[in-house]
This record gives C-alpha cells, sequence and structure tokens, in this order.
C-alpha cells in the first residue's frame, strides 16, 4: 500500500518533464524547421542581403527555436488520476488527452547515449488509435519513468504497485551472451547490408572526387596498363571484399542494437531490454499481442535459432508489408519459442486435434510456368547454341525444383481457435494468431484461379494482415466461415 | 485427429454465404460507372484522333509516317477501356453486399473476383459520404472503421442513402445490446 502511495505521491499532480527534455524539443522543432525551408536554403546561401544579415537571421531563427521548445516543455504538464494517464500540452492551441491504462497497446523506454550520461529517458506510450495519436514523454528521470511504466502496467490489471520488479514469476526468453550476439549478427541479411555499404561508398566517392583523382594521378601508368590486362583477378577479390564488408556491418549493426539483450516474460507482460548506445525497453501486455511471426534463413537454421516478431495492434507508421512497427527478438531457441507460445497462447499448446491445409497444386505449376518462361526470356542474352541450351535446361530444373520447394515448404495449421500459416522455402516465415482477434475476413480470386478452384484469403488482425494464399476453394471457404464463427461468438477482449 | 474431424462436419452446419445472399446495387449507380467509363475512354479517344487528324490534315504528314508510338498508345488505349467496359458491364452483376444479423459483407470485381465480411463486434466506427457526383446519382459511399488500421477496412460504394442509413441504424442497435 505504501508503494501505491508513494506512487500517487509522485504522479497525482500536474508535472512537467525533467528540464533537459527542452534539449529534445529543441532538436526535433530544429529538424521540423531545416526540412520545412530546405527548399529555400539555396537561395538564402548565395542572396546578398539575407547573407550581409546572416549573423542577426541565424540568431533570431535559433532563439525563435529555443523559445518554441521552452514554451512546449512548460506547457506539456501530465499526471496520472485512478486509471488513467492525462495530458495537457500546446500553448495557442490547447489539448488535454487522457489515456485509459487498459487501451495502451505498448510502453517503450528509449535512452539515447547523451540521455544515459544524465540518468534519463524517454517513455513512448503506445495506443491503437489513429496514427500520430501515440504519446512520447521526452525526458524524465530513469526512476520516475521505471515507476510510471510499472504502475501503468500494475494498475490496468488492478493490482498494487510495487516499487521493484517481482522476479518470482518472471521467465527468461533469450539472453545473449558475447558468443551468441556474434551468431545474431552473423545471420543477418548480408547481401542487403553489403548493398547499403556500397551505396554508401558510392555517396561518398562523390564529395572526395577530386583529391582521389589527385591521389590516383601520381600512381605511374605502367600499373595501369598491367592492371588493365589482368583486371579479371579482382572480380575473387572484389566478391571477397563485399563478403568481408557486408558480414562485418552486420556484425556491427547486431553488436549496436542487440548489445545486452534481455527477454523476460513476465506474469502478464513481455519485457525486452537491449542496445548498446542507444539503450531501448520495451513492453507488451500478453492480453495485447495480436500475431507471432517467426523468421529464419539458412543461416539461422543452421545455427538454430529465429527471429520472432511480436505484434500488436499499433497505431504507427506501417511498413512496406503492411505490418505494425514490431517488436524483434533475435536468438530464439525452439524451447523459448514454446515457452512463448505457450504464454501467449495457450490454446495452441493444449489444442486436441489440428488440421493441415496445403496449396493447391495450382500454385506449383504457376510457378514452375513463370520461373521458366523468365529463364527462357534471359537466354536470348547469350550468342552461343551451347550457353543457351545449357541455360534454359538449368533453367527448367531450377524453375520446377524450386516450385517444389516452395508447394512442400507452404502450409497452414489450423486448430479450432488457432491459424499457423507456413511459408517460405530459403527463408521461412510462419505467423500464429488467434481467430478470435480477427477484425475481418476476405476471399479473392481472379478468373483463372475461379477456373481452377483456387482462393486467397486474407485474415485482417488489428496489427496488419495474414495471407493465406493458393489453397483449394473449399478449404478457402471453410476457413472463411470458421473465422467468422470464432468472431462472431466471441464475447472476450480481442485487442 | 478425431476432434476436428467432428468438427469438420459441424462447418457445414455453420451458417454459410451463399452468392443468393446478396442484394445489387441500384441500378442508379450503374449509369454513374457507365457515365463514367464513355466518358473518360471517349473523351482521351476523341483527344488523339484529332490530333492525328491535325497532324495529318493541318501539318500534311501521311498516316504512314506519323510516328510509331502514337498508333501503338492509341491501340492500348482502345485495348484497355474494351476491357475496362466489359468488367463494368459483366461486372455490375456480380457487385452486392449482404446484411446478416452479426456482419456485413461486401463482393465485387469482375476479373478479381473478392469477398469481405466484417463483423459487427469488431466495428469501431462507421461514416456515409456522398460527393457531389454520387449526390447527382442519389447513390453514397459507407465506410466501416475496425481498429489498428488507417483507412476503411469495408466500404461498400454505391449503396442507396436509405439502404445506408438502415444499415448504420441496426449496426448502433445491435452494438446497443
Amino acid at each position: 500500500m505504501q508503494d501505491s502511495d508513494g506512487f500517487q505521491h509522485v504522479f497525482g499532480q500536474p508535472r512537467r518533464q525533467h528540464f533537459l527534455g527542452v534539449v529534445r524539443y529543441f532538436t526535433k522543432n530544429f529538424v521540423q524547421l531545416v526540412r520545412a525551408f530546405l527548399p529555400a536554403l539555396p537561395v538564402f546561401a548565395f542572396s546578398e542581403e539575407v547573407r550581409s544579415y546572416g549573423l542577426i537571421v541565424t540568431f533570431v531563427v535559433f532563439g525563435l527555436v529555443v523559445l518554441s521548445a521552452v514554451i512546449e516543455y512548460w506547457r506539456f504538464r501530465f499526471h496520472v488520476d485512478g486509471q488513467s494517464l492525462i495530458i495537457s500540452k500546446g500553448l495557442l492551441e490547447r489539448e488535454r488527452i487522457i489515456i485509459p491504462f487498459d487501451r495502451i497497446q505498448a510502453l517503450q523506454l528509449e535512452q539515447a547515449a547523451w540521455q544515459r550520461v544524465f540518468g534519463l529517458t524517454g517513455l513512448q506510450i503506445d495506443t491503437a488509435g489513429t496514427s500520430g495519436s501515440e504519446v512520447n514523454l521526452q525526458a524524465l528521470p530513469l526512476g520516475d519513468a521505471n515507476l510510471l511504466r510499472d504502475g501503468i502496467m500494475a494498475l490496468r490489471s488492478g493490482k498494487v504497485v510495487s516499487n521493484h520488479e517481482s522476479s518470482d514469476h518472471s521467465l527468461q526468453l533469450v539472453t545473449l551472451s558475447r558468443k551468441e550476439l556474434i551468431k545474431v549478427g552473423l545471420t543477418q541479411n548480408h547481401i542487403r547490408n553489403g548493398l547499403i555499404a556500397v551505396g554508401a561508398l558510392v555517396a561518398l566517392y562523390e564529395p572526395f572526387e577530386s583529391v582521389i583523382q589527385t591521389w590516383l594521378s601520381d600512381v605511374p601508368v605502367w600499373i595501369w596498363s598491367i592492371l588493365g590486362w589482368f583486371w579479371f583477378l579482382f572480380i575473387p577479390l572484389g566478391v571477397f571484399g563485399f563478403i568481408m564488408l557486408s558480414f562485418l556491418i552486420s556484425v556491427f549493426g547486431a553488436i549496436l542494437k542487440y548489445f545486452n539483450l534481455n527477454a523476460k516474460l513476465l506474469e502478464d507482460e513481455i519485457s525486452l531490454q537491449a542496445g548498446l548506445l542507444q539503450r531501448f525497453e520495451y513492453r507488451v501486455p500478453l492480453m495485447k499481442i495480436q500475431v507471432l511471426e517467426w523468421r529464419s534463413n539458412l543461416l539461422r537454421r543452421f545455427m538454430r535459432i529465429e527471429t520472432v516478431r511480436i505484434l500488436q495492434a499499433s497505431s504507427q507508421e506501417q511498413d512496406s508489408s503492411g505490418k505494425g512497427v514490431a517488436m524483434r527478438i533475435p536468438g530464439m531457441s525452439k524451447p523459448s519459442s514454446e515457452q512463448l507460445v505457450n504464454a501467449v497462447f495457450p490454446t495452441w499448446e493444449q489444442r486436441s486435434s489440428s488440421e493441415e491445409i496445403g496449396p493447391a497444386q495450382y500454385l506449383q505449376i504457376r510457378i514452375a510456368v513463370l520461373r521458366s518462361l523468365a529463364v527462357i526470356s534471359l537466354a536470348f542474352i547469350p550468342t552461343s547454341i551451347l550457353a543457351k541450351t545449357l541455360l534454359m535446361i538449368l533453367g527448367v530444373i531450377w524453375a520446377v525444383g524450386s516450385s517444389k520447394k516452395i508447394h512442400q515448404n507452404m502450409w497452414v495449421s489450423v486448430s479450432p481457435e488457432m491459424c499457423v500459416i507456413h511459408t517460405g522455402w530459403l527463408r521461412r516465415k510462419r505467423s500464429m494468431f488467434s481467430f478470435r482477434q480477427l477484425q475481418r475476413v476476405s476471399l479473392h480470386q481472379n478468373r483463372v484461379m475461379k477456373q481452377r478452384g483456387v482462393a486467397h484469403i486474407t485474415m485482417t488482425t488489428a496489427a496488419g494482415n495474414q495471407s493465406v494464399r493458393y489453397i483449394n476453394e473449399e478449404d478457402a471457404i471453410r476457413l472463411y466461415n470458421w473465422s467468422l464463427y470464432c468472431i462472431e461468438r466471441s464475447h472476450e477482449d480481442w485487442m | 485427429m478425431d476432434d476436428f474431424e467432428n468438427a469438420v462436419l459441424n462447418l457445414t452446419d455453420l451458417p454459410q454465404l451463399g452468392d443468393q445472399d446478396f442484394d445489387l446495387m441500384p441500378i442508379r449507380y450503374f449509369r454513374l460507372r457507365i457515365w463514367l467509363w464513355s466518358l473518360t475512354s471517349g473523351l482521351v479517344f476523341l483527344l488523339a484522333t484529332s490530333g492525328l487528324m491535325w497532324l495529318h490534315i493541318m501539318q500534311d504528314i501521311p498516316f504512314a509516317e506519323v510516328p510509331k508510338i502514337l498508333w501503338v498508345i492509341l491501340g492500348l488505349w482502345c485495348v484497355f477501356s474494351a476491357v475496362w467496359g466489359i468488367s463494368e458491364f459483366r461486372g455490375f452483376d456480380w457487385r452486392g453486399y449482404a446484411l446478416r444479423e452479426r456482419d456485413l459483407s461486401y463482393r465485387s470485381g469482375y476479373f478479381f473476383h473478392s469477398y469481405t465480411t466484417l463483423p459487427f463486434n469488431r466495428l469501431q466506427h462507421s461514416e456515409i459520404s456522398q460527393g457531389p457526383v454520387a449526390r447527382a446519382f442519389q447513390v453514397c459511399t459507407l465506410k466501416l472503421y475496425t481498429a489498428g488500421s488507417s483507412g476503411a477496412n469495408l466500404s461498400i460504394a454505391g449503396i442507396d442513402p436509405l439502404d445506408a442509413q438502415r444499415i448504420r441504424d441496426y449496426i448502433e442497435e445491435y452494438a446497443g445490446q
């Protein structure tokens, strides 16, 4: 009870953030200003009149930005009242935001390097409203932020707030040691990282072009002529360099992002902490989790680890695949995945029965035909007949083989409550969600698919779409009716 | 395995959505879509042909010497508007909605069929919108929103305003229970 009083004492009255929140507001407003006036900047730079007043203009702009940051900080006040967080802000357009605790989908503490020096942290509160409705507290003393977060998490499940985490119920999911961190780094998407690095190098070359040119002109001509003869020797060297570079970047990125990673399963929430310079801590209530999504590639399967994404209803920007921004836990082993499923979707582990639905034969034929056509059109490029036939034969073998593999590795496991979609061959993905948490179901087919009795099913959760593609029409209709039945008979909360 | 076999049998007892349950859109909406199609494709065709005639008559360029790309573009446009026309004429009978006790379904598309169903117990809010053209044809768009997404999750265009209001009233009544 005493702790609860402490919570009331700290957050019961309207209060401001830590004064250094001004710094965050300043940088945010400054970046916004620069972005807004970016097209006009060259004009300012070249106009004599503006340049002669340059110092004054800079001071005035700087002063205005500082003033706006201070006012924004000054007007931003928050407190806890009963079961909700109340925020009032704004100078001219005053806003009062009330966030009931049970509407909170996720909490995130984010600590940039400079904030760690002062013992501060940012707290981001995500509700599943329209985009932009999430609330950011820019700078709070770490102790207060922890108290607020634990208090919100505890009050929403109707418990007394305690200052220290109850460790009795917590269950380690993943802790990455140095060695495992390297493992995670080594199994990242190297090709993408390597391409980004090469792109950065090309971009860096532009400004330093003249420097490099003068440096290169010192090289005697005969070296160039030798290099011109033996250029092919540089291909393996370049490939090797590319691979090493991408490996290095992957490992370095993984260390920055996942240093000291610690994922825990608490009584009714999941917590994830990680980061070397910028530390973040993420909390999601188990009730709010919509979808679990595992991804693996060849390397990860070889090391027996997977990355799991935990998706909750989100108001934030959706990424290209149409899914909300999600918590990502790398390096999950099989036992910890099972623990996670057990906690989030207990009905899956306790399922009395399940059925597996495979894709229609149409999928395999379609992939084989499309890939063969692509290869055959490529075969027009080489001039010699031998190369043409070799390319065609190998290509068709690849097309047929890969279509078979893709067909084999795609299936849906359905239990009365849950659905698990498996896709992908080399880069596999499986996503798990419960039927009752769906919000919409749709069935798509084009005319050819209708003739062949094949259809796609798209099931929409509050965290994005989940699609089952190219299954037989009867299976699709069964899945359609069953998921509607599950949604409509359910009286429980779904988000 | 046995348990679910039972469930499979149950599946056939579930309420099934049949094609006969769908109400078609009012014929006014068909007129609106045909007007849109004929005006767009006709105007573009007219502009293109008059451009060609201008080149031929005013600039004295024989048809054989007109850049080939212009003919290709004109041909592609004809094919496109023909396909569009087929999907409008043949697809209208397919476009429809079905109101059931607990959900609303919508189907549409001629070359790409789709069915979508949204259960009322997942609905956050609804909206009826009507632009000036739709007002002239006395139709409107009913939009239903669920949580956690940016756009409408089900939007039924070309519905009769009275029917849309009735569906909305029913949903409100359902939510009140």
